[in-house]
């Protein structure tokens, strides 16, 4: 099932999500702004389907820990959004309550029979790097993306010009060295899986866009790694999703 | 349905009571003419209202029947010259009533009152009864078949002519909350408004009541059209009879020509901005307007349709005017929803409804225009349920 309702905070959310075949990219809103901006986006866009038309949505957050955010308020953000829409409709918001996954605890969803409403949210909490300020989607690209089996991927496709370095020597290039060469000429550390994304994605001389170093790591990736990084996104999806669970 | 506001959308799929319920609000609003209706069996009697002319001075239900084709069917026998009518239906729950009234204030048309079958009841402080309100309560319980009371401001009106009426049944009753327009404000603009004329009788009443009226017609009109050039608009009758009045666009450096020569656009926003004009100047606190206008987007060019909107918008800004809107139009969405974001219209003041209809029973859904600038803004379209792919792809701009 194809998520249709979906909330994000950036491009590569979307890349990954059409990558993981969840939705289809008219149905990805990015809104900028706060917490209240997006959650404030939702309830107006479903409120006028609550007790009409089936609901299902997933919202992909940030965690901006530098910036004050936890997850709970996070969470705690988006349960008051659908309390408000409840009442606002007509329905008791009384057991409108987020509850966490019992395998990912960066994933609380809700659900209602009458009105037929699922809704997933998903908060991005992995940090790639210990000193991370934030914690976003790109992490986890960047994750992917230093796996042994993606760089050799990205490897091979540089052969042909003539690129002999190995993949662990890449992947120290870029988790290490390079990092430690910018600090010790008075720059400081990267803080944030996005800039490490861009320095990576410059040394394989690609664009450094951060959707597209996305949408090529994801082409480069073992599906297996896919699923292993995004276990959390895929598990929040298939809860939005009605079909019967095979795996 | 509630949450009606000053400008109040009615979008949906075809067949899912827009229309409908476009009529009955019509119906409501124009049923001022004081009338008693009378219990044969018990002799009591209450008092009530039942159609009266309308803005253009039309009897409503002449209105309605002829935008459906339909005849008027003896429902009833009148008495006593008209003024009174005794129903003769064995099916109906007033089958043991007479209802009498008052003359209609302008007879367009004789024996009007034969196709009487609108009856409105509220709650009164009815010097007759020891307890008005249990009186008055009980017979509507009776026509409406579920408990309610007046006393908490519902007004009933009632409709017994079945071929308005769902599949036919007998008769409909429905209840309305809030404010009713006078029937001399209260207008339903449809494709007949916009292909007919106003009557004669209605120009001569709006050229001694409404200062500069004609001026103000070429000044709206002009500005919808951005036409350049001085005009003047005239009225001159278009019939031997001298009953229907038909306006003339008089340019400086021109002859004059009939609006109807301009095309149906053109027409259409003329004769509807000269009707707004009228009901914008008449209208009044303790008097409102009520505009019912079916598919404004009709034969309007999208750049026309926004102008023509804008200046509904600025004509019934501060007035005591509400605006019902029945349409399958995107861009009549999208242009009322833009004039809340250019702060020409109040937020609070407009909302969307989605209806449907499911074996006779009506559901809908509310959009404020939060929930309008959301849907429109991210491509999504109001007018339909489910999952519906539009051809073309649509986003409003932010």
């Amino acid at each position: 099932m194809l998520i249709p309702h979906v909330y994000v905070e950036g491009d590569t959310e979307s890349v990954i999500l059409e990558k993981l075949k969840l939705t289809r990219s008219a149905a990805v809103r990015r809104k900028a702004g706060g917490q209240d901006d997006i959650n404030k986006r939702m309830i107006d866009a479903l409120g006028p389907s609550l007790g009409v038309e089936p609901i299902r949505c997933l919202l992909m957050r940030n965690l901006d820990s530098h910036g004050g955010e936890t997850v709970e308020g996070i969470r705690s953000g988006v349960e008051q959004a659908l309390r408000i829409m409840f009442d606002e409709r007509g329905f008791s918001s009384q057991n409108v309550s987020l509850i966490a996954h019992d395998k990912h605890d960066n994933v609380c969803a809700f659900q209602a029979a009458d009105p037929n409403v699922k809704v997933a949210l998903h908060i991005a909490t992995y940090r790639c790097l210990g000193h991370f300020i934030k914690s976003t989607v790109d992490d986890y690209v960047l994750n992917l993306a230093l796996r042994y089996g993606t760089v050799e991927s990205f490897l091979r496709e540089n052969r042909s010009r003539n690129w002999n370095i190995g993949v662990e020597t890449l992947i120290n290039e870029v988790r290490r060295e390079i990092p430690s060469l910018l600090q010790k000429n008075g720059i400081p550390q990267l803080r944030e899986a996005r800039d490490y994304v861009r320095l990576y994605a410059a040394v394989l001389q690609m664009d450094t866009s951060p959707p597209v170093f996305a949408e090529r790591t994801m082409a480069h990736a073992r599906e297996g790694d896919i699923r292993e990084v995004f276990a959390p996104l895929l598990a929040a999806a298939q809860f939005l999703s009605d079909d019967p669970v095979t795996s | 349905m509630d949450r009606f506001r000053k400008f109040n959308l009615l979008v949906g799929p075809n067949n899912s009571g827009k229309s409908a319920v476009l009529e009955a609000i019509y119906l409501a609003g124009t049923s001022d003419r004081a009338a008693r209706i009378t219990d044969r069996q018990k002799l009591l009697s209450y008092d009530g209202q039942t159609s009266d002319n309308d803005l253009l001075g039309h009897h409503p239900m002449i209105r309605i029947l002829d935008r459906h084709k339909y005849d008027a069917p003896s429902l009833h026998a009148i008495l006593n010259d008209g003024a009174q009518v005794q129903f003769i239906d064995s099916s109906t729950p007033l089958r043991d009533y007479d209802i009498s009234y008052a003359p209609m204030s302008d007879r367009i048309m004789p024996d009007q009152d034969k196709v009487l079958a609108v009856f409105k009841l509220e709650a009164r402080d009815d010097s007759s009864y020891t307890n008005p309100k249990e009186a008055y309560d009980q017979l509507a319980q009776q026509i409406f078949g579920e408990d309610i009371s007046l006393s908490d401001g519902y007004k009933l009106i009632y409709c017994w002519l079945p071929s308005l009426t769902y599949y036919g049944s007998d008769s409909a009753a429905w209840l309305v909350e809030g404010r009713l327009a006078p029937s001399r404000h209260t207008l339903l603009y449809d494709v007949s408004t916009t292909l007919g004329h106003p009557p004669m009788n209605f120009f001569r009443r709006m050229i001694k009541t409404v200062p500069g009226w004609t001026q103000k017609i070429a000044g709206h009109f002009s500005q919808v059209f951005n036409l350049p050039g001085k005009f003047n608009v005239q009225f001159l009758p278009s019939d031997q009879e001298q009953k229907w009045a038909q306006g003339w666009i008089a340019p400086e450096d021109r002859i004059a020509l009939t609006v109807d020569s301009y095309g149906d656009g053109a027409r259409a926003v003329f004769k509807a901005l000269t009707l707004l004009i009228a009901l914008s100047e008449l209208a009044r606190e303790d008097a409102p307007g009520l505009f019912i206008w079916e598919k404004p987007e009709l034969f309007q060019n999208p750049q026309t349709l926004g102008r023509l909107l804008a200046e509904v918008g600025a004509l019934m800004k501060d007035r005591p005017i509400q605006l019902f809107i029945e349409t399958q139009s995107l861009e009549v969405i999208a242009n009322f929803t833009a004039l809340v974001r250019q702060g020409e219209i109040e937020s609070d003041d407009l909302m969307a409804f989605r209806l449907g209809l499911e074996d006779g029973n009506l559901s809908s859904s509310w959009f404020n225009a939060d929930n309008l600038t959301a849907w429109l803004e991210e491509g999504l379209d109001p007018r339909v349920w489910g999952d519906f792919k539009s051809p073309p792809h649509f986003s409003l701009r932010e």
